[in-house]
């Protein structure tokens, strides 16, 4: 049993005892050969937090949730995708690297000769998605060659993407674990569990990335 | 007499191959016995799913004790398979009975790749076509198709495998619509759905591959074989000469400048080798009397021609004297009478817009503009020759025009009422120059001048749907008195940096465009504010970034849609009526490549040049103001910056 698959655990449990069954929502995961299989077939190395990520859960049941029901691993709705979606052409990694080219190329048509100009950029083809909201990303980078992943947020208007937010993924969770019971709110309004912002820290320095995650 | 007792044999299992592919999908499983089968029994090859690959009885084998079968895993899939020597067949199996070793054998599906080529990524309206070359690394296997889609989906061709059997090429000439830029991919997969791109079984994805079609790149010139008519001889011959042959569609027309049409020719009526059209006018003694040329899609009567107008020419005759030759809109004669052959030469060298194909560090244009001098062709040959080298043309001489004219042209002034919301304007072609420059005109310039500023090149046609979307937009807003008229005595569309999200992000930049202009009049202009600063400015009203998912029309977003905000997040006018202030962010939801696209021009593509001079964003531009433009109207240029100097 790994370090991220024993936090993992501890957040389902989290999520039991504030009164919020998000476990409900994910689907169940994948075998282990699975997933390597799958990140081989697109040329992928497949890191034990990524194996280890998929096996515990493998993004959320379907596309369409049951009404009132809202799956967020982070307070933002970053939607968990199921390996296949976050691979994919639809949504995930395809799908970004399309784009990645796309966007490098209208910039290469403006003129511009620069780094936005080449697709790796805006997206490197060892990146891969994990959790969406709206077009933001939470994407992990396979390239370590290590048993962990460093983990990025990408939007379009985000500064240097390339730059991780965490250098593991158990460290990602560990810092979902670390927000106290009681920031958590549930917005009748939005018909979701929230974090209350004004309490965090606003310090950037303080913050130490969890304002940035939770509203990247 | 006691009959022997048969004993079933044992039996051994080879393949051929332990790995297939689409292209050689088969592979022969060789069962092999150690001994005839006896009565009752069956020989049988199962796979690991418990399937019957295939089986024999014993009156079917005869004697034999080798068997082969031909078989293939599905695409993509690996089978185990193991023969059997059995008295029954259960399905699913496998039987009890003597069993083989297994065999296991990898359907690699078809592991080819596909490239794609064009012969030239620029066409224009006189060789319109470019040739794609999508290449094969290996032939179609069955049920697989060849295409090449577009950016929009459309499809350009496909080919079965069973039209393509043996070849690994398939070439389709293209012809992008004139001043569009097509983007083309080449694809192998199982379908090829209308629109694409295809989406079943892709097994191989082309780079992209760009065509641009840069439309007629021509001029056009007037000239006259009289400098000076009268009553002995009145008549003075016109010639106008087009640099280029005319591109299907197109005349070529000379008008009066009281709207009469004197002479027009569709472009296979003009002569393919001189592109000439001959007129006879006579100016009258007394007056003024200008003729102009065009090569226009239209020649109406009265004139003149609106559609589509690529080129234009005149020429003034007063009281009988030939008094001024203008080329897009620029007065020759005047132009001529500014500078010395030194300076046109040195200016000419200067350009933004000189070429150097000709190899010297003196550019094209000088060299034309030199050997027009050397030969004594009087003004304005000389610079209508410069004009013509490389191509330049309009864009040249409305700089050297402004260059040399050390005019300024005042702003218009503020209308007086509030105006009502126009429809977008439609640049899609260089405008003819205004005979006085008008504040127009200098912003052209201005616009010009600024991408030279930063290595740049900037069209004409790009320049001037700037100057006129943003002195449109601007003037709506003043009115309206959501903009100041000056700032810091300068007209907005001079004094601040310009976004002009365009046709990269089409659905973007609509929405904005409606946002601006009917939502809140106000945001035609906005403030910086770093991403994080702005996070921390909504978290400290407890909103998060996904603010916009508590408002009904982004409560739910479709699949491969997004919600576009405007004001943009990373503004000081962004979020919802709680932070910014009434009305609240206008909210569309639109696709999400699109509103990707339109994202990172924003903070990219303008904010990273204009605003952050290319560092990265720790504040330091916070509360910086710009103008947002779209140019939302078909056939917009791309997105693209206006940055101050």
């Amino acid at each position: 049993v790994t370090e991220l698959s024993t936090l993992l655990l501890e957040l389902e449990e989290t999520w039991r005892r504030k009164g919020f069954d998000q476990g409900g929502c994910l689907a169940p995961g994948l075998p282990p050969e699975d997933i390597v299989c799958l990140l081989a077939s697109e040329g992928l190395p497949a890191p034990t937090e990524v194996v280890d990520w998929f096996s515990w859960r493998n993004g959320a049941i379907g596309s369409t949730y049951p009404p009132g029901v809202t799956v967020e691993l982070v307070p933002a709705r970053f939607e968990p995708g199921s390996l296949a979606g976050c691979l994919g052409a639809e949504f995930g990694r395809g799908y970004r690297l399309e784009l990645a080219k796309r966007l490098a190329n209208e910039f290469r048509e403006r003129g511009e000769t620069g780094e936005t100009s080449t697709p790796d950029f805006w997206w490197r083809t060892n990146w891969l998605p994990l959790m969406f909201s709206n077009t933001d990303v939470l994407a992990v980078d396979l390239s370590s060659g290590t048993d962990s992943v460093n983990v990025l947020a990408i939007a379009d208007d985000a500064d240097a993407f390339w730059v991780p937010r965490t250098d593991s993924l158990a460290d990602f969770v560990r810092l979902l674990l670390s927000i106290p019971d009681r920031l958590w709110q549930f917005s009748t309004l939005e018909n979701r569990w929230r974090v209350d912002l004004r309490a965090l820290s606003l310090s950037k320095q303080n913050a130490g990335g969890l304002l940035d995650l939770l509203t990247a | 007499v006691a009959s022997a007792v048969c004993v079933a044999p044992s039996v051994s299992l080879s393949a051929s191959a332990t790995t297939v592919d689409s292209n050689n999908p088969n592979v022969t499983l060789t069962a092999t016995l150690s001994g005839s089968l006896c009565g009752g029994n069956v020989l049988a090859i199962y796979n690991e799913l418990g399937d019957i690959v295939n089986a024999r009885w014993w009156y079917d084998l005869g004697g034999a004790t080798q068997w082969p079968v031909n078989t293939s895993p599905p695409e993509y899939q690996t089978r185990t398979y193991t023969a059997y020597v059995a008295t029954t067949l259960p399905s699913p199996g496998p039987p009890a009975g003597n069993s083989s070793n297994s065999v296991t054998v990898q359907h690699l599906g078809w592991p080819g790749t596909v490239t794609l080529t064009a012969n030239k990524a620029q066409v224009d309206s006189s060789s319109p076509t470019a040739t794609l070359t999508a290449t094969l690394s290996r032939p179609l296997a069955s049920s697989y198709i060849l295409s090449i889609y577009d950016e929009l989906g459309d499809k350009v061709i496909s080919k079965y495998w069973y039209e393509m059997v043996g070849q690994t090429q398939l070439v389709q000439n293209v012809s992008p619509p004139e001043y569009q830029l097509k983007t083309y991919t080449a694809y192998v997969a199982k379908n090829a759905s209308s629109p694409g791109p295809p989406t079943l079984e892709v097994r191989a994805t082309s780079e992209e591959v760009t065509v641009e079609n840069l439309g007629w790149q021509g001029s056009i010139t007037l000239s006259s074989n009289r400098t000076q008519v009268d009553a002995g001889n009145p008549t003075a011959t016109l010639t106008a000469t087009a640099s280029l042959p005319l591109p299907a569609g197109y005349l070529l027309s000379i008008y009066d400048d009281l709207g009469n049409k004197l002479l027009s020719k569709y472009w296979y009526e003009v002569p393919y080798t001189t592109r000439q059209v001959l007129l006879n006018v006579n100016p009258p003694l007394s007056q003024t009397r200008t003729y102009s040329a065009y090569v226009a899609r239209d020649a109406p009567s009265p004139g003149p021609p609106r559609d589509t107008v690529r080129a234009t020419s005149s020429l003034s005759f007063a009281s009988g004297l030939l008094t001024s030759e203008t080329m897009e809109g620029v007065d020759l004669t005047w132009l001529s009478s500014l500078a010395t052959d030194e300076e046109f030469a040195l200016l000419l060298s200067a350009a933004p817009m000189a070429t150097h194909v000709q190899g010297s560090s003196l550019s094209d244009q000088t060299l034309a503009f030199n050997a027009a001098r050397a030969a004594g062709l009087p003004y304005p040959k000389p610079l209508i020759d410069a004009a013509l080298a490389g191509g330049v043309g309009g864009a040249l001489l409305w700089w050297l025009a402004d260059e040399l004219d050390g005019m300024e042209a005042a702003p218009p002034a503020a209308p007086a009422v509030p105006l009502p919301i126009p429809e977008p304007p439609v640049i899609t072609a260089p405008q003819p120059r205004s005979g006085t420059p008008t504040y127009q005109d200098e912003l052209v310039r201005i616009y010009l001048q600024r991408a030279v500023a930063r290595g740049k090149q900037m069209s004409l046609v790009a320049a001037q749907a700037a100057a006129v979307t943003c002195l449109t937009l601007t003037a709506v807003s003043i009115s309206h008195g959501a903009l100041p008229e000056f700032i810091d005595g300068k007209h907005p569309c001079e004094a601040l940096p310009i976004s002009l999200p365009g046709s990269s992000a089409p659905q973007t930049t609509h929405a904005d465009r409606v946002a601006i202009t009917t939502r809140n009049k106000a945001w035609i202009k906005l403030t910086w504010k770093s991403k994080v600063d702005r996070l921390a400015d909504f978290a400290a009203e407890n909103l998060p970034r996904d603010w916009y998912r508590a408002e009904q029309i982004c409560t739910t977003i479709p699949d491969q849609q997004a919600c576009h905000e405007y004001p943009y997040f990373t503004s000081g006018q962004s979020g919802p009526a709680s932070l910014a202030g009434p009305p609240g962010a206008y909210l569309e939801v639109l696709g999400a490549s699109d509103n990707s696209s339109g994202g990172s021009f924003y903070r990219h593509g303008f904010a990273g040049p204009c605003l952050l001079d290319g560092q990265p964003d720790t504040g330091q531009a916070n509360g910086e103001a710009f103008l947002v433009i779209p140019l939302d109207f078909p056939r917009a240029p791309p997105s693209f910056p206006i940055c101050l100097p």
